[in-house]
């Protein structure tokens, strides 16, 4: 037994663990970006907002 | 604006890196000695196991700047530090722990030794990582729980250097020390090139990771404050 099936199987869970945690935080940021735009539009225009609401 | 967009270019620089050095570690680095080794192929694992523990005690030297900061200064910044270093050592932290028994089983047949220092210290590093995002998660966000978990950050950090260490003053079945002896311990100076090399790209994927962490906690703590803005805003 050489070795190298270990070798690709570690590799994969090392590459899922940083692809996963880079998706997760893109993801993140992205609405979290969305949510502050939205509320600052909010706290700018509270009538509007009022108004889209009813 | 320009950090975040620093922060996105060093990931993709580093998860293109991580490739490279992925294919460099599978196919260009050097076949060791059979006869030396039970399973001369596993040790491959290596070029990516060794880069993620030591992003692992980085994440837990900039989770020890961040206790101490908040501690000091009461900061904000610090704080983020904390979170981002707190979810970075729990990422490379389970990268090596999930690797290295898939090369001990390959290699000594046995994936765990519960007698041999430097894993069990390493999967305790890990497990304070694992405590303190499931606490920050779990509890609410107050100066007592980030004092509380601060004090937790800081006790971590003295693990580092007897991980790192641990094979020097106790080796059992881990490897000792290659890449800093590898004069004495006879180790291919080109194994040793890779390592490092590994190891560079693995700095700039975590610098682009804490940065663009750095900024998800910074992005949450201004939602979170324009709501409460909002909130105060709607009762008076």
């Amino acid at each position: 037994m050489s070795g190298m099936i270990e070798a690709y199987i570690a590799y994969s869970i090392m590459f899922g663990l940083v692809i996963w945690f880079s998706r997760d935080l893109l993801a993140d940021i992205t609405s979290l970006e969305a949510e502050l735009e939205a509320l600052s539009d909010a706290v700018d225009n509270p009538s509007a907002s009022n108004d889209s609401e009813e | 604006m320009a950090f975040r967009g620093i922060g996105y270019g060093l990931t993709i620089a580093g998860l293109a890196g991580m490739v490279f050095a992925a294919v460099l570690g599978l196919t260009y680095a050097p076949s060791v000695s059979s006869e030396a080794w039970n399973a001369p192929d596993a040790y491959r694992i290596l070029y990516l196991h060794v880069p993620f523990a030591w992003c692992s005690f980085l994440s837990f030297t900039v989770l020890f700047y961040g206790s101490l900061m908040w501690y000091l200064k009461r900061s904000e910044a610090a704080w983020f530090l904390f979170q981002s270093a707190s979810d970075l050592g729990l990422v490379f932290g389970l990268g090596v722990i999930t690797s290295g028994p898939i090369w001990g089983s390959a290699e000594w047949g046995t994936p765990w030794d519960w007698g041999d220092l430097r894993l069990n210290t390493f999967a305790l590093l890990t497990a304070v990582a694992f405590f303190l995002v499931l606490s920050r998660r779990a509890q609410p966000d107050t100066a007592e729980t980030r004092d509380t978990l601060s004090a937790v950050g800081l006790f971590g950090f003295a693990l580092v250097p007897i991980t790192a260490l641990a094979t020097t003053w106790y080796q059992d079945r881990h490897p000792g020390v290659l890449v800093v002896e590898s004069e004495g311990s006879g180790m291919d100076p080109e194994i040793r090139t890779l390592l490092l090399l590994s190891f560079a790209i693995m700095c700039v994927l975590f610098a682009g990771l804490l940065m663009l962490s750095n900024q998800r906690y910074r992005l949450a703590a201004a939602v979170a404050e324009r709501k409460a803005e909002l909130d105060e805003e709607a009762m008076s």
